[in-house]
């Protein structure tokens, strides 16, 4: 990845024009909202959607910001005894697979990426988290146990299993009691990799068991982390490929590079990044620290990092993704993975509320920020129903909440809208990715807006959730149910609902059309983007792998080795 | 080297490496074919891609005629 493509200085002054205009939109859109005089139900309403606005604007600038750091990231140049020292004497790396009755052929993959990574001196162990006592049928929970346990031989990995509890942090944590010479209750483990001689090892690196690792996953990173003494974790992008055939998968993967490019990139330029659970080197000693993962939340990666941060570790970002592995297949696993984000971010939003009131100086101004952004995102289920909501209200009664005219409304809002929607295209092509992908990925997770709001009252009512991992292989369910969608439907037709009234007022009624052109237009968006879910129902994509040619070069070579041969 | 001890490293290799190669390739290909570049680029990448795993076929195909060939063999020290 070329990081110099971003760090003109025009890029800089367009990052700069973007944040001054959502300003300026900002300041103006509170000036009108106080500046007229207007009944109290419109000024409720007003206040809802300034409300709004001001979150939507916030996370816009906050993404700016990001980019602007992104911009000023300089190379690090690791000093050369560093890299001596780690090729001479590699500290000792044990590779974490946790495992929640994922189907064995994704299991054997990713433990065969991780057998074949180049570093010499590491260690591997599935951390077997399934719920035996939950099989229906106990023969297959045998046969299931003894796969595994055939894989774990036949690899030379070892296995860890002990009495089930606080899910993937759980298994993590008992883990690191082990490796500190405890034994958790009724836990077994079987030792097949026979080179690691001690379990003690002084970095731990975490793959789901749907990850596959590239060889040179950990040359690097340990030695940036050797580096940096103060480094708790660095954390890699996630890059979904299972979506050549997979719609869902494809737009799903569309939204990791929105938020692994950019944003997170931003993050660990102020040291501000936190965990996301997979493809992640940890220190050890930083782990202990803070006695493990957080179990309280359903995102116990980004929980962990908090605590990181408190203590004063630093978390570090490595942009080059050395990982892949598969996103959800189906709009039903999509909506369960949004909603265990959700939920579990949201969760920490609050958690992080009190914590502040309770101690501003637990964390840097600018890591308060960053996690306010990120954890705070969720809440856009709401602002969508508020957005979709007040036009219909406007053009069935007459009620407004953005007060000013439509031309004011064009001449604040464009230039900001233009500004900001520029600059996120354009920065995501420069990293070669399509505008279509990019679209899809905002209009589905917009459609995906009950299961934000859903997640919002758990997370305020203090509902913990399940971990539940994305179903892969032979455990997706196929089997569509139209039930599952039926806020969504409702939705687009109070949108449609709202678009008809508002094309009847313009054709009846002769005045204020403009108003009633802007309001209908904004029912007509709110229902197409809702209605681009019946796209994914079939999530299937025809894709063929192509079957090329060899080219003359590859001819030669063929028929050298065929000689050789 | 003992003939068991061979065979172990073959079939190791076989089961490991050449089955690596083609979960590799696999997510490769994906990672090209999103990307918004010019197709020509992305022809010649999925055209190494298809020829690694031409290759790696070979490969493979050789790897098991050679664990043949060994097994064959009578005697123990190779």
């Amino acid at each position: 990845m070329d990081k110099r493509k971003i760090q003109s200085s025009s890029f800089k002054i367009l990052i700069i024009c973007g944040i001054f205009a959502a300003l300026i939109y900002l300041i103006l859109r509170t000036i009108l909202y106080f500046g007229g005089d207007h009944p109290i139900k419109e000024m409720i309403l007003g206040l809802i959607l300034l409300f709004c606005e001001i979150f939507v604007v916030i996370q816009g600038i906050g993404y700016l910001m990001e980019l602007f750091s992104v911009s000023k990231i300089k190379n690090v140049q690791i000093p050369e005894e560093v890299r001596k020292s780690v090729l001479e004497n590699p500290p000792a790396v044990t590779i974490l697979i946790p495992s929640y009755k994922e189907p064995i052929e994704v299991i054997e993959t990713t433990i065969l990426a991780c057998y074949n990574m180049n570093y010499p001196n590491k260690q591997i162990v599935l951390l077997d988290d399934t719920r035996y006592d939950l099989f229906e049928n106990s023969n297959e929970a045998e046969e299931y146990k003894k796969n595994l346990q055939t894989i774990c031989i036949r690899d030379k990995i070892n296995l860890f299993r002990r009495k089930w509890r606080g899910a993937k942090a759980g298994i993590i944590n008992d883990y690191l009691a082990h490796m500190r010479g405890e034994s958790p209750p009724e836990m077994e483990f079987e030792r097949y990799d026979e080179k690691g001689s001690s379990l003690q090892t002084k970095y731990i690196a975490i793959f789901d068991a749907d990850q596959n690792p590239m060889p040179d996953f950990l040359d690097e990173l340990v030695v940036k982390m050797e580096a940096d003494p103060q480094i708790a974790f660095i954390q890699t992008p996630q890059y979904y490929t299972n979506f050549l055939n997979n719609k869902v998968a494809y737009t799903a993967s569309m939204q990791q590079i929105i938020f692994f490019e950019y944003i997170c990139e931003g993050k660990g330029a102020k040291e501000s990044m936190f965990c996301c659970g997979t493809n992640v080197l940890f220190k050890t000693e930083a782990l202990n620290d803070i006695k493990g993962f957080e179990e309280d939340s359903v995102t116990e990666d980004a929980a962990t990092s908090v605590n990181l941060h408190e203590k004063g570790w630093k978390t570090a970002y490595d942009n080059k993704v050395s990982a892949f592995g598969d996103g959800p297949e189906t709009l039903e696993s999509y909506f369960n993975q949004q909603y265990r984000w959700a939920l579990g971010n949201l969760g920490l939003f609050l958690t992080l509320i009190r914590k502040f009131f309770k101690n501003p100086k637990a964390l840097s101004p600018a890591k308060w920020w960053e996690y306010a952004l990120s954890t705070s995102h969720y809440l856009i289920g709401f602002v969508f129903i508020v957005f979709l909501l007040l036009p219909v209200i406007y053009l069935t009664f007459k009620i407004p909440g953005y007060f000013a005219s439509v031309y004011i409304y064009a001449l604040i809002f464009i230039p900001y809208f233009a500004i900001i929607l520029g600059t996120f295209i354009w920065t995501l092509k420069k990293r070669n990715y399509p505008a279509k992908g990019l679209f899809l990925a905002q209009w589905l997770m917009m459609a995906s807006f009950p299961v934000y709001i859903k997640a919002t009252f758990n997370a305020f009512l203090g509902k913990k959730g399940k971990f539940i991992t994305t179903p892969k292989g032979k455990n997706i369910n196929k089997n569509f149910s139209f039930k599952m969608l039926w806020p969504q439907i409702l939705f687009s037709g109070v949108a449609i609902w709202g678009l008809v009234w508002g094309i009847s007022r313009i054709y009846f009624e002769q005045r204020t059309v403009g108003s009633y052109i802007a309001n209908a237009f904004w029912c007509l968006y709110y229902a197409l983007i809702i209605l681009i879910l019946f796209y994914f129902i079939d999530p299937k994509l025809s894709y063929k792998t192509p079957n090329f040619p060899p080219n003359d070069d590859q001819k030669k070579t063929d028929s050298t080795l065929q000689k050789e041969e | 080297m003992k003939k068991q001890e061979l065979l172990d490293a073959l079939n190791e290799a076989l089961r490991t490496e050449e089955a690596a190669i083609s979960i590799y390739s696999k997510h490769f290909e994906a990672f090209s074919t999103r990307l918004d570049i010019d197709p020509k680029i992305i022809e010649q990448i999925q055209t190494k891609i298809a020829y690694l795993n031409t290759e790696n076929q070979k490969h493979k195909n050789i790897c098991i005629e050679l664990i043949q060939k060994v097994k064959e063999k009578n005697q123990d020290d190779i």
